[in-house]
C-alpha cells in the first residue's frame, strides 16, 4: 500500500536534509565579534587593522585602484580617478521595485514602501504574471510591463505608465499606453521625457514612440532575450548587453538586425550595463580583476570602441551570494542605481565613488524585491 | 487608453525603537540554527555550497539590523524569511545564467546522486522540483519544518488562506505526478 503523499514528503525531505551533516558544513565563520577570544584579541585587532589600513593605502597608491571589504554601510572608496562631466545632484526621491506579486514605490533614502501599486484586475485564469519596471531617472515616471499567459497559450505583455506625485503617495496609472506585446517582456528602458520606450522580448528588441504608437523592431539573432537595456535621455541610442557583448544601437533608424549595431569593446559582465543620459559613457560591472577576488564597476567611453575611462568602485566579493550589478543612471548622470552587495539595491555615487545601501528592503517578511528602476 | 488615479494603499510603519546590540545573542542563534537553516536552503536549492552562502548572508543581515529588530524573540522567523528570499534570488539568477551558460549545478536529487536517497525519494524530489516556486516553498516549510500555516504565511509574505490553497494545490499536483510516474 502506498503511504499518503504527506508521509512521502516528510520522509523525502528528512532524508534530503540529512545529507547536510554538521561535519560537512564549512568551518564556522564569525558572524559577530565577541566572547573570550574576541577579548583576548582586543589589542591585536586594532593593531592589525591599522597595519591593514597602511598596507591598503600603499596598494591603492601604487596600483591606482580601490578595494573594500563587504560593507555594512556606505563604503568610502576615495576620489574617483576622473570626474564625470555633470555636477552632482541628489538621487531621485523615489524608486520602483517589482516582484512576482506586483510593484511598489519606495523612498530611496530608507527603502521603505511609500505606495503599494495595486495592478488593474486582469482576465481570470491568467497566471504566472511577471513584472518588469523602467524609469526615466527622475523617480517620478515609470513604465511597468506585466506579462502572463492563460493556460495553454503564449504569454502576452501589457504596458502601463505610472506617474508618481511629488510626495510619492498619489499616482496616476495609465493602461495600454502601447499595444499589447506578444511574448514575455524581459526588460525595458525609457527616455528622459518618457516618450520612447524600449523593450526586449524573446529574440527581438523594440522601440515604441509612445505618442504615435509607431514601433520599430530589431532582431537579435540570439536564442535568449536581452536582459540589459538602457536608453539615452533623447531616446536615440540604446545600449544593450547579453553578458558576452555590449552593443550601441541607433534607434532613430527604421529597425532591422542587431548586427547593424556598434559593438563596444567592454569586457564580459553578468552584472549589467547602463548608458549615461548624454550618451557619452557606459557604466558596466561588476568586472572581474585579474586576481579573481576583486570586482569593479567601470565607466567606458562610447567613442573609440569603448575605451575604459575609469574604475568607479571596487570591492572584494569573495564568498558572498550578493549580486552586484549596474541597473541605471539617474537623470543627472551623477549617480547610478545598482543591485546591492548584501542588500537588494544600492546607490552608487559616481562623483565620490561610494556605494550607499538603499534601505533594508527585507526588514519585513515579504517577497523579495528583485527588479528596480528610478 | 484608460486612465485612473489611485491613492496610496500602504504606508511604511514607523521605525521600531532602538535596542542595545546583543552580539552574543546572535552567536547563540547562529550555533543553534545554522544547520537547520542550511538544510532548509539545501532543500530549496539543491546544493550545499550555495545553501551555506545564503544562510551566512541571512545571519549577516540580522547582525546588521539587530538594533532595529523590535522583537528579538522573533528573529528565527525573520532568518527563515531571509533564507527563503535568498533562495529566490539564487533561483532567479540561475534562471538567467542558465539561459546563457547552462545549469552547472548538479542537485542532490539528480539521477547521478540517486544512490544517496533511493529511487522512491528521488521521484518525490523530482516531482517537487517541477512545482511552481511558491508551491515548493510552502511544501518544504510545511513538511520539512512542520510550521503551522500562520508561520508559513509570515515567512513567505502571503496570507494564511494563500498558504492553505497553495499547499492543497501542490499536494494535488504531486499526487498526480507521482501516480503518473508509477
Amino acid at each position: 500500500m502506498t503511504p499518503p503523499i504527506e508521509d512521502r514528503l516528510r520522509d523525502a525531505f528528512a532524508a534530503g536534509a540529512d545529507l547536510v551533516t554538521p561535519g560537512s558544513l564549512r568551518a564556522e565563520p564569525s558572524p559577530v565579534r565577541g566572547g573570550p577570544r574576541g577579548r583576548r584579541l582586543a589589542l591585536v585587532v586594532p593593531l592589525a587593522a591599522a597595519l591593514l589600513v597602511a598596507l591598503t593605502s600603499l596598494v591603492v597608491t601604487t596600483a591606482g585602484r580601490r578595494t573594500a571589504p563587504i560593507p555594512a554601510g556606505p563604503i568610502p572608496a576615495g576620489p574617483a580617478t576622473a570626474a564625470p562631466s555633470v555636477p552632482p545632484r541628489p538621487a531621485p526621491r523615489f524608486m520602483m521595485t517589482a516582484d512576482d506579486d506586483g510593484v511598489k514605490i519606495r523612498d530611496t533614502r530608507t527603502g521603505a514602501v511609500v505606495t503599494d501599486v495595486a495592478p488593474p484586475v486582469l482576465p481570470k485564469h491568467r497566471r504566472g504574471d511577471e513584472y518588469v519596471v523602467a524609469g526615466n531617472g527622475t523617480g517620478t515616471l515609470f513604465y511597468v510591463a506585466r506579462s502572463g499567459a492563460k493556460p495553454g497559450s503564449r504569454p502576452t505583455g501589457r504596458i502601463y505608465r505610472i506617474q508618481v506625485s511629488e510626495r510619492g503617495k498619489g499616482f496616476k496609472w495609465e493602461s495600454d499606453v502601447v499595444p499589447p506585446i506578444l511574448g514575455q517582456v524581459a526588460t525595458m528602458a525609457v527616455s528622459a521625457d518618457g516618450t520612447h520606450l524600449a523593450y526586449s522580448v524573446d529574440g527581438r528588441i523594440a522601440v515604441v514612440d509612445v505618442a504615435t504608437k509607431v514601433t520599430r523592431t530589431w532582431t537579435t539573432g540570439l536564442p535568449y532575450p536581452i536582459f540589459d537595456l538602457s536608453l539615452t535621455a533623447d531616446g536615440r541610442t540604446l545600449a544593450l548587453s547579453d553578458a558576452n557583448k555590449t552593443w550601441l544601437l541607433d534607434v532613430s533608424g527604421p529597425g532591422g538586425l542587431l548586427s547593424q549595431a556598434r559593438v563596444l569593446g567592454i569586457p564580459t559582465t553578468m552584472g549589467g550595463v547602463a548608458i549615461s543620459p548624454d550618451g557619452a559613457r557606459v557604466l558596466a560591472g561588476p568586472m572581474r580583476a585579474p586576481d579573481a577576488l576583486d570586482y569593479s564597476i567601470d565607466e567606458y567611453a562610447t567613442t573609440g570602441g569603448g575605451r575604459r575611462i575609469r574604475s568607479v568602485f571596487a570591492i572584494r566579493l569573495h564568498r558572498t551570494t550578493g549580486w552586484l550589478g549596474v541597473l541605471q543612471y539617474d537623470a543627472g548622470g551623477s549617480q547610478a542605481l545598482v543591485r546591492g552587495i548584501d542588500r537588494p539595491f544600492g546607490v552608487l555615487s559616481l562623483t565620490r565613488g561610494t556605494l550607499g545601501p538603499l534601505g533594508d528592503l527585507v526588514d519585513k517578511p515579504g517577497p523579495h524585491a528583485l527588479r528596480a528602476a528610478w | 487608453m484608460r486612465s485612473e488615479t489611485r491613492r496610496a494603499t500602504d504606508v511604511a510603519p514607523p521605525s521600531p525603537p532602538p535596542l542595545a546590540p546583543d552580539p552574543d545573542g546572535i552567536a547563540e542563534l547562529f550555533h543553534a540554527h545554522r544547520l537547520g537553516l542550511v538544510r532548509l536552503a539545501f532543500l530549496l536549492l539543491g546544493d550545499q555550497e550555495t545553501a551555506e552562502d545564503v544562510v551566512q548572508d541571512a545571519f549577516a543581515a540580522v547582525h546588521r539590523r539587530w538594533d532595529r529588530l523590535a522583537d528579538h524573540g522573533r528573529v528565527l522567523p525573520y532568518l527563515r524569511t531571509c533564507v527563503v528570499n535568498g533562495c529566490r534570488m539564487v533561483h532567479r539568477r540561475r534562471a538567467i545564467a542558465g539561459r546563457l551558460i547552462g545549469d552547472r549545478v548538479e542537485p542532490f536529487w539528480s539521477a547521478e546522486a540517486a544512490a544517496l536517497l533511493g529511487e522512491t525519494r528521488r521521484e518525490v524530489f523530482v516531482a517537487v522540483r517541477a512545482l511552481p516556486r511558491r508551491q515548493r516553498e510552502a511544501l518544504v516549510l510545511r513538511y520539512y519544518l512542520d510550521l503551522p500555516e500562520g508561520e508559513i504565511a509570515e515567512v513567505m509574505g502571503v496570507s494564511r488562506g494563500t498558504v492553505k490553497s497553495t499547499v492543497s494545490r501542490a499536494l494535488a499536483s504531486l499526487a498526480t505526478k507521482l501516480e503518473a510516474a508509477r
